[in-house]
């Protein structure tokens, strides 16, 4: 849609040329128009490259989409589901009719050049930050972590496509980092005029399959938010789409396509632009790097509960319960999460109980550390819940050499378990990679 | 056009070894892999393996187990060595040097060549998945603790989770091999062909070193470099410093007529091998993918005696079986016992490899039966496997009795099936994929 929109437009652009029809550069100026709005919709609501939040912007943009949805019959539980799908729809349409009026308000064609230079600088922006996000999360890998010890006794059939993905991706850290470097560097070419060509091969490539991965792996709505920014790409890279055909299909003179700077305005204005785009490179070092590193720092944190125990004794109201398939509710496996906020089970028959160890992190650089100091103590509670309003105290006492006793009152019986850890390297997953990560981040 | 390249471009002396040393590797690889043409007829592949061997064996030490396990390591390392010789003594001999823009020339053909059809065998073997990949994840996956999956196995599951992304890579893998038999988009076939082999070479190498050794696709890289670097200096030109770039001077330096007759027909002969190769004879083995064993699936072991008891004698309590898989092809057959381990087996009398055996699968296990089972591990050198015969018998659609002597206990078990759609992971491509037709 976008593609063709600029395509033409590029065709159509010298519209001071008196030759060119009225009705074709006022053509020019509708989809001129609606790419720039729908690229500025696209990153206030995904807050890049800077987010608008403090604002009220991006809160009153989905309220608002929310509403159009309900005015067309889309009912809530429909447009959450498919929000990554519904909500760039319905800003391509919002923008649309913005630009719409805009064009029936104002049908001068004479700023076309500069809403074009603006667009430019729109896209590139907003998928560089989008990309550095995506890149430097893997590169301080914070997005696909190591399988956690919880996942260790889950067998594979339990997993979900998507799971399954970012398990896949978090296993080797040295993968992760790879993965993510394509990614980061086209968000750096991205922010330099002269490299935004290769900026915009690199970051399609990149998009391109992660949107695939995306929607085979965890449904066609989540590919389709990556697809977003894989179109935006294609355009970057059709924006200098001649060139790229001489070089690579043509073996012909390559006149890079980028854009010079064309605006006329007074020095006054140019700091202006200039102080902002320092403000913005300032702020995507910030959020991808400064704070990517907090996060990875504070995800190399580890309670000393965690890991896969192996449940050597199981009594029930003082009764012991044998290892064997016949006792069917006593407990297998108990595995205890890297932060201390899950807690796995498996009973002999397999069947699983997950609860979730209250209470929540809040959203900070220390989340994870400070989680896990809760948990440092040799001797404590945990507080377990199945669902909001079923919770568990259990005790725990823990022991240096790996041994672990719970104990605590489960459906009205009193539950006494005693755990051995069982060796994480023994499993046929470790890698050594894992413990060289953990290693990295406790520096 | 004809002689300008030889008389234009100044060959420094490191760009003439360096030709002959790409020349050598590139005629190296087309010997080992048959691309692009079928060389088995002429015995050089055979000639090749044996001088492998002694390579690895002789100058570096490894035994001949290890040699054939790392093959790809080895066999990249001996091409570097014999060029690297080869390329030394010609660049010694050779003071000459009259023929550089020729040996450049047929250095980048063969390259482009070797790559590109390396790339379409490849990406064919993905977008109509033959033996390889079946189509799904299988059975015996779905029931094994993600703790007990290596990860070597890692990278095949996740490949063979979707059938949707599997052909995407495929059709990459295609285009960037099809881009390389035209002299005009060579450095865009070679840029797709870098990015996609890398990410293989830099996948398999981080998840697993022994299957790094074992099938690394470094060649079609290492070709596609050779292809790019001449453009490096254009391309720098072009993309970081914004600046216009003029075509590549494409001269064709043979003098002889029948030189470009010939390489038309080298052409066409490639392609028309690589269609023959994967579409022509691969298509009965994609079909025969289709074909599942009429046992496959994951069953939960709800009943199970060991030696004729139900309760397991102290110390084996762990040894009682949680579940079994039994996977489409009818090779591997898994158990996952109380205590956690999985145990996985193979059937004897499947061929391991190549052959349709899917429908010969599905028809063996229509009925009730035999597997003969042997435990999945490396034989040592004159060693036998121990066959351990195991009968089923239905009792309905969805409950099979097993009955046999496996690892020297006698077992009997009942075990029901679990839906296919009941696990999590279940993907609806996998019933809509082109290969579950």
């Amino acid at each position: 849609m976008t593609t063709s929109a600029i395509s033409a437009s590029e065709s159509s652009l010298n519209n001071r040329n008196p030759g060119v029809p009225t009705d074709e550069r006022l053509w020019t100026s509708l989809r001129l128009r609606w790419a720039l709005l729908w690229v500025l919709l696209i990153g206030v609501e995904g807050g890049n490259p800077i987010p608008f939040g403090w604002t009220g912007l991006p809160a009153l943009l989905r309220s608002s989409i929310a509403l159009l949805l309900r005015l067309v019959g889309v009912d809530e539980g429909t447009a959450d589901e498919h929000s990554a799908l519904l909500v760039p729809l319905s800003l391509a349409i919002v923008a649309f009719v913005g630009a719409a009026v805009w064009t029936m308000r104002e049908q001068r064609s004479r700023w076309n050049p500069q809403l074009r230079e603006l667009l430019y600088i729109a896209l590139r922006y907003v998928l560089a930050a989008e990309l550095l996000r995506l890149g430097m999360a893997k590169v301080l890998p914070s997005q696909a972590l190591p399988p956690d010890p919880t996942d260790l006794i889950r067998p594979l059939g339990e997993l979900r496509g998507c799971d399954l993905m970012w398990r896949w991706l978090g296993y080797s850290p040295i993968y992760t980092v790879f993965a993510g470097l394509p990614e980061a560097t086209a968000g750096v070419l991205l922010l330099f005029r002269r490299t935004t060509t290769l900026g915009a091969l690199l970051g399609a490539g990149a998009m391109g399959n992660f949107a695939v991965i995306a929607s085979t792996f965890c449904g066609s709505t989540t590919g389709f938010d990556a697809g977003i920014y894989f179109v935006i790409s294609l355009i970057l890279v059709f924006w200098d789409g001649d060139g790229l055909r001489n070089i690579f299909f043509l073996n012909k003179r390559a006149i890079p396509a980028t854009p010079g700077h064309i605006w006329s305005a007074p020095p006054r204005l140019r700091s202006v632009g200039r102080v902002l785009r320092g403000f913005t490179l300032l702020w995507l070092l910030n959020e991808s790097g400064w704070r990517m590193y907090q996060r990875w720092i504070d995800l190399g944190a580890q309670s000393p509960l965690a890991g896969v125990y192996r449940v050597e004794r199981f009594t029930r109201n003082g009764v012991e319960e044998p290892f064997a398939y016949e006792a069917s509710g006593r407990w297998r496996f108990v595995a205890i999460s890297a932060y201390a906020n899950r807690v796995a089970v498996r009973t002999m028959t397999d069947d699983r109980f997950d609860f979730a160890i209250l209470p929540k992190a809040h959203e900070s650089p220390r989340m994870n550390r400070d989680r896990v100091e809760m948990t440092s103590p040799h001797r404590g509670a945990l507080i377990l819940a199945r669902g909001p309003s079923d919770t568990i105290e259990f005790r725990y006492s823990r022991k240096d050499n790996g041994r672990l006793t719970l104990e605590g009152m489960l459906d009205g019986a009193t539950i006494v378990a005693e755990l051995s850890r069982a060796n994480v390297e023994k499993f046929p997953l470790y890698t050594a990679q894992w413990d060289v990560m953990q290693r990295l981040r406790s520096r | 056009m004809t002689d300008s390249l030889a008389q234009v471009h100044r060959w420094t002396p490191i760009q003439s070894f360096l030709i002959r040393f790409g020349l050598v590797y590139a005629l190296d690889y087309s010997v080992m892999r048959s691309y692009p043409l079928p060389l088995s007829w002429s015995h050089l592949p055979q000639l090749r393996l044996q001088l492998l061997l002694w390579f690895a064996t002789e100058l570096l030490g490894a035994t001949t187990a290890e040699a054939y396990r790392q093959m790809n390591f080895y066999s990249i390392v001996f091409t570097a060595a014999l060029s690297l010789v080869v390329a030394l003594v010609w660049f010694a001999i050779d003071r000459a040097r009259r023929y550089e823009a020729q040996i450049h020339d047929a250095m980048r053909v063969l390259a482009r060549y070797g790559a590109g059809t390396c790339m379409i065998a490849y990406g064919m073997g993905k977008v109509f998945p033959e033996l390889q990949v079946n189509g799904r994840l299988q059975p015996v996956n779905w029931i094994m603790p993600l703790g007990q999956i290596d990860g070597g196995q890692i990278v095949w599951l996740w490949l063979e989770y979707s059938p949707v992304y599997q052909f995407f890579v495929g059709v990459v893998e295609v285009v960037a091999g099809a881009l390389l038999l035209f002299r005009r988009t060579v450095t865009i076939g070679a840029l797709l062909t870098i990015a996609s082999m890398a990410n293989v070479v830099m996948l398999l190498a981080s998840f697993d070193k022994r299957l790094w050794g074992a099938t690394t696709p470094a060649d079609p890289l290492i070709l596609s470099v050779f292809l790019l670097l001449p453009q490096l200096r254009r391309l720098w030109r072009y993309f970081f410093l914004g600046k216009p770039i003029d075509p590549e001077p494409q001269g064709f330096p043979w003098r002889a007529a029948w030189i470009p007759q010939a390489g038309t027909a080298l052409k066409v002969a490639s392609i028309v091998w690589i269609c023959y190769e994967h579409i022509y004879s691969g298509y009965p083995r994609f079909i025969d993918v289709a074909k599942r064993s009429r046992l496959s699936g994951a069953y939960k072991v709800e009943e199970f005696t060991l030696n004729g008891s139900t309760r397991l004698p102290q110390g084996r309590e762990g040894d009682r079986w949680l579940y079994v898989a039994y996977n489409d092809d009818c090779f591997f057959f898994a158990v996952q016992k109380l205590d956690g381990t999985m145990v996985r087996y193979v059937e004897n009398n499947v061929p391991s490899w190549g052959g349709l055996r899917h429908a010969e699968c599905e028809r063996r296990t229509a009925g009730d039966g035999t597997l003969v089972l042997r435990r999945m591990r490396n034989l040592h050198q004159g060693e036998k496997a121990t066959l351990m015969p195991i009968t089923y018998r239905r009792l309905s659609a969805d409950e099979v009795i097993l009955a046999g002597t496996i690892d020297g206990d006698s077992i009997n078990a009942r075990i029901r099936k679990i839906p296919d759609e009941g696990f999590p992971l279940y993907n609806s491509a996998w019933r809509d994929s082109p290969t579950a037709r």
